[in-house]
């Protein structure tokens, strides 16, 4: 039973680098560079992606989920603060809308299902089981979607890293950034 | 800075893989720590807001 909740968590895994890659695609593709809470926003996700990476490599443990959780309601007060501030009409938004909401509103909905499935998720007892040769499963030895999803992830805080140092370098990030710092 | 903050994800990511489970974890929670404080930072008055 382990190892369905352990895929699970891969699929949960590979679902929030999408809504990362996607963010990644919106800043180069169409150059919309992140402010400092859309970043920290990012930062949830990446926190939530690290729990869900916990929870695929060993077996799931409460742990790992209250892990998750707890940076899903991090990210999601980030993105209700964002979208308190451009609520207010006549106050302008930041980035352009997709799909009739903008990415801060995108996050707060992402933020809000992830909270709702990792809720019913961590709720199955049977995945608890002790099952130690499939807790301590060395690398090479994991299902391959559960590798892909994992070095997936890690590309993506790579990229998420190399990218935020270009843009805000050693500095507090702008609050309305217009190009990179490592390009000024 | 911040990209400090998606450095140390990454590398609690590298040391899960590597099965440093509990360092990974304190990793995590520091990073936890340092991302409130961040979001303090820039909108000061969230804090003020959820408490």
């Amino acid at each position: 039973m382990p190892i369905l909740f352990k895929q699970l968590n891969a699929l949960g895994l590979l679902a929030v680098s999408t809504v990362m890659m996607f963010a990644l695609y919106a800043q180069f593709v169409e150059h919309e560079l992140p402010c400092p809470l859309c970043l920290i926003q990012r930062l949830g996700f990446a926190g939530v992606m690290l729990g869900l990476l916990l929870n695929a490599l060993y077996s799931p443990k409460p742990k790992f989920y209250t892990l998750s959780t707890i940076f899903a309601v991090f990210g999601a007060v980030a993105a209700l603060r964002q979208i308190s501030l451009h609520v207010i009409p006549g106050t302008p938004f930041y980035g352009d809308a997709f799909l009739g909401f903008h990415f801060y509103t995108w996050a707060f909905i992402c933020f809000s299902i992830i909270i709702t499935g990792l809720s019913i998720i961590s709720g199955f007892a049977k995945q608890y089981e002790q099952n130690l040769g499939q807790q301590r499963l060395a690398f090479k030895q994991q299902p391959i979607f559960i590798k892909i999803s994992v070095v997936l992830a890690i590309f993506i805080l790579l990229l998420n890293t190399i990218i935020t140092f270009a843009q805000c370098g050693p500095n507090v990030c702008a609050d309305d950034p217009t190009t990179y710092w490592l390009l000024k | 800075m911040m990209a400090s903050l998606f450095l140390i994800f990454f590398i609690a990511a590298v040391l899960a893989i590597m099965h440093y489970e509990k360092v990974s974890l304190s990793l995590a929670v520091i990073n936890l720590v340092l991302c409130v404080l961040w979001l303090n930072y820039h909108a000061s008055d969230t804090l003020t807001i959820l408490l």
